[in-house]
């Protein structure tokens, strides 16, 4: 108010203002206030939310990207890729990633990673979504063990969700076929599980898949069960027409396993814990291997195996307990000797078991070679000339022991005694096979037609039906009989003599030949028999008119 | 010459006046109105010399803003989701991308509008506040020249707010590409219209109060 000077230019007085009490509390530092607390907020929210950072080795990081590429399970992202290198060596590729807080305490030593990226084969599609989001790598949390912060990450999802319920069975197959991972699984054509794993054998001789059966189908899976390829298809041309067998036209195409358990063992137990199922080829051949459980024994046979193939049958008391696996020619150099080693497979299982085993398993083939056990070649079909391996039980055989020096135990073989009468029935055969019967049999006919010719009643009763007529020249004609007639009818009497003759001489042949009981022989002999009897009425026939030449005429007088 | 203008020239506050902001009225000033509240007897707004709690109004707002700047910074600003693939950019990390791919017109833009001119907001507010409380007397145009410049481009930086409402709303092709507002837009935001705020508050007539070697200081 001292400066005047200053006062602005206007006339009235400038007015009072209206004084007012407020306040003195500023509010503004609330704005400071708030933005400090959501501050706060979010900074503990983004630590507690920060959780671990792991790094996974993978072969390749093909379709990662840091910063993008996420980590899921079950398709809720739970962490993500940070960084990207190689390892020292080059060979491994580290990922690091951020994982979420939620997943931390699950990030034990068995958490699984793998990384997804589209898959295509036949059968199913998967991973579709990252053909273009890329690829992102799955987990599957640990169960139990220590925290860790280093993996060693697959390039294959597993199969099977650990949490899935259900139980994991080994096969064991000779070739892969046109099986992979993801193979379907089949109980009565429905769909159980799948193929979770395809590796070679250790040793090379088969492949070893590992199938996951599903709860509750996996107590389908019995310590009988049998699996086979259901792949492709099964055409069955026979007399009930044609039969497809194929579980489902998806298995056609991708292939898959079936497996069944034979009606009469339904009740068995559950598989044991490390069983290992083969893997048939086809129903059939699961059908015919019933037990998977094979004892191998070698077998050395001096003699011919000729007929005896793999797969012939071992049998016991008339009853298949195993097949022939194979058969080889050994030449031994030492004593300049040949030997056939036969390879059979034994399975105990086909053997019904009574009363407790004393001893140890193992010992009891001993102890059945103790007691006589003995491996003999025997054939089975004297025709088609196949042998087959018959154990047997020879009390009066020379004891011997079961060697154990080769891969296999070794059976005692005894020498085929079947050989000798085998060799007789064949020589009988041959001389069978050589016998003239077509002609014989043609020598016979012609007998029997000579003598139908004979006894037919035809010329006989014309003859007779004439009497009548001629009888005015019934003189001539007896007086014609004496002179001519009776010579003929002796003559044809003679003539049929003979082919009785041949005809007996052909029955004995045949009789010796065929023996009795056998069909045609039976025949043959009946025939023969009739012929006999026919040439012995012919004989008293002739023999009759001999003495009684009127007869013709007159017939049959009463012998007086 | 500046500095001899000032000495000559007089304002409102030391000529013993308020004048309305509503109605431009000059009102004599009482002693009186040492507490309290006065009002424009015309229109009936409240009256100051200065804008009340200026430099203290100011001050909770920056600060305000400067603990929103780091949210803003370091969430994402925008989730775009392209063919299944989820990509979540801060400010920072949209102005790299954009120079990566070559596009360096924009990038300077969002750089400028989102980075430097909030920094430089915060920080010549800040220096403002404290050469006032200092009473500095150093530069007194250009720093008023300052605080222009900050009130005028502190709108600016709305535009990445902008691109970034038009872009969620736009880009909705569903399974193509979809584009979300990250949390750090939000904050964002905060920061931009809190120093907007902070720049009203502000009164520059604070800094030539300083030049005016008065005793009896305007400032409260």
């Amino acid at each position: 108010m001292n400066h005047l000077s200053a006062e602005p230019a206007v006339d009235q007085p400038i007015p009072e203002p209206e004084i007012m009490h407020g306040k003195r509390f500023s509010i503004v530092w609330l704005i400071p206030l708030l933005a400090a607390l959501i501050g706060v907020w979010l900074a503990v929210k983004a630590i507690r939310e920060t959780g671990p950072t792991i790094t996974i080795v993978f072969k390749s990081a093909e379709g990662l990207v840091p910063g993008k590429t996420e980590i899921k399970y079950k398709d809720v992202t739970v962490g993500k890729v940070q960084r990207i290198q190689l390892s020292e060596d080059l060979s491994q590729v580290l990922v690091s990633a951020d994982m979420s807080r939620e997943v931390a305490a699950h990030l034990t030593g068995d958490t699984l990673f793998w990384i997804v990226r589209a898959r295509v084969a036949v059968g199913e599609v998967s991973g579709i979504s990252t053909l273009l989001s890329g690829a992102y790598i799955g987990m599957m949390p640990g169960r139990s063990g220590k925290v860790v912060n280093r993996f060693e990450g697959s390039e294959k999802p597993p199969a099977i969700f650990r949490d899935t319920p259900g139980r994991q069975f080994k096969l064991r197959a000779e070739q892969l076929g046109s099986l992979d991972i993801g193979s379907p699984v089949y109980y009565r054509q429905v769909k159980v599980g799948r193929v979770t794993n395809v590796d070679m054998a250790e040793d090379g001789t088969g492949v070893l898949l590992e199938i996951f059966v599903a709860a509750p189908y996996h107590h389908q899976v019995k310590r009988d069960s049998r699996f086979y390829n259901a792949s492709g298809l099964n055409v069955k041309i026979g007399a009930d027409g044609v039969r497809i067998d194929t579980p489902s036209l998806a298995s056609l195409l991708v292939g898959g396993i079936s497996f069944f358990t034979a009606e009469d063992i339904k009740t068995s137990a559950p598989p044991a814990e490390n069983q290992v199922f083969s893997l048939h080829d086809n129903r059939d051949a699961a059908n015919a291997a019933s037990y998977s459980y094979r004892e191998y024994y070698l077998l050395y046979f001096e003699e011919t195996v000729r007929g005896l193939s793999p797969g012939a049958p071992v049998d016991f008391y008339g009853i298949k307990i195993g097949e022939v696996i194979s058969i080889r020619l050994l030449f031994d150099q030492d004593t300049l000797t040949f030997r056939v080693p036969v390879l059979i497979a034994i399975e105990p299982d086909r053997i019904e078991l009574a009363g407790e085993l004393a001893i140890p398993e193992y010992e009891v083939m001993e102890k059945l070679v103790a007691k006589g056990m003995r491996a003999q070649q025997r054939t089975a079909n004297l025709l088609t000339g196949q042998s087959y391996v018959s154990m047997r039980i020879q009390p009066e055989a020379e004891p011997q022991d079961i060697r154990t020096g080769d891969l296999y135990p070794v059976l005692p073989t005894i020498h085929n005694t079947v050989e000798e009468i085998a060799a007789t029935a064949k020589r009988l055969l041959d001389r069978f096979n050589r016998l003239p019967l077509e002609e014989t049999l043609t020598d016979i006919r012609e007998a029997a037609r000579q003598v139908e010719a004979m006894t037919g009643s035809k010329a006989l009763e014309s003859a007779i039906d004439n009497i009548d007529q001629s009888f005015a020249e019934f003189k001539k004609v007896t007086s014609d009989l004496n002179d001519g007639t009776l010579p003929k009818v002796n003559h044809m009497l003679d003539q049929a003599r003979e082919a009785m003759a041949r005809g007996e001489e052909a029955l004995a042949t045949a009789n010796t030949v065929l023996g009795e009981g056998a069909p045609i022989a039976h025949n043959l002999n009946r025939l023969l028999l009739d012929l006999q009897e026919a040439a012995r009425a012919v004989e008293a026939l002739a023999d009759y008119l001999e003495r009684h030449p009127d007869a013709i005429v007159f017939g049959k007088g009463n012998p007086e | 010459m500046a500095m001899t203008r000032q000495h000559t020239e007089h304002s409102a506050a030391r000529s013993g006046l308020f004048n309305c902001h509503g109605c431009s009225l000059l009102v004599r000033r009482m002693s009186a109105a040492g507490r309290g509240h006065v009002r424009c007897p015309r229109c009936g707004a409240p009256l100051h010399i200065r804008k009340p709690n200026s430099v203290v109004r100011t001050w909770a707002l920056l600060i305000a803003a400067i603990i929103f700047y780091i949210p803003a910074n370091l969430l994402p600003v925008t989730i775009t989701t392209y063919l299944g693939s989820t990509q979540s950019d801060t400010i920072m990390s949209g102005v790299i991308f954009f120079m990566q791919t070559g596009s360096w017109g924009i990038a300077v833009i969002i750089f400028v509008a989102s980075i430097v001119v909030p920094i430089a907001k915060l920080i010549v507010l800040a220096g403002l506040l404290l050469s006032i409380q200092r009473r500095s007397r150093w530069r007194p145009e250009e720093r008023t020249f300052l605080y222009r410049v900050t009130e005028l481009v502190g709108r600016w930086s709305m535009l990445d707010v902008f691109v970034v409402t038009v872009l969620v709303a736009l880009v909705r092709l569903g399974y193509l590409t979809t584009i979300e507002a990250g949390p750090g837009i939000v904050y964002f935001a905060a920061v931009v219209v809190i120093t907007m705020i902070a720049a009203m508050t502000f009164d520059p007539r604070l800094i030539w109060d300083a030049m005016e070697k008065n005793d009896e200081s305007p400032v409260r």
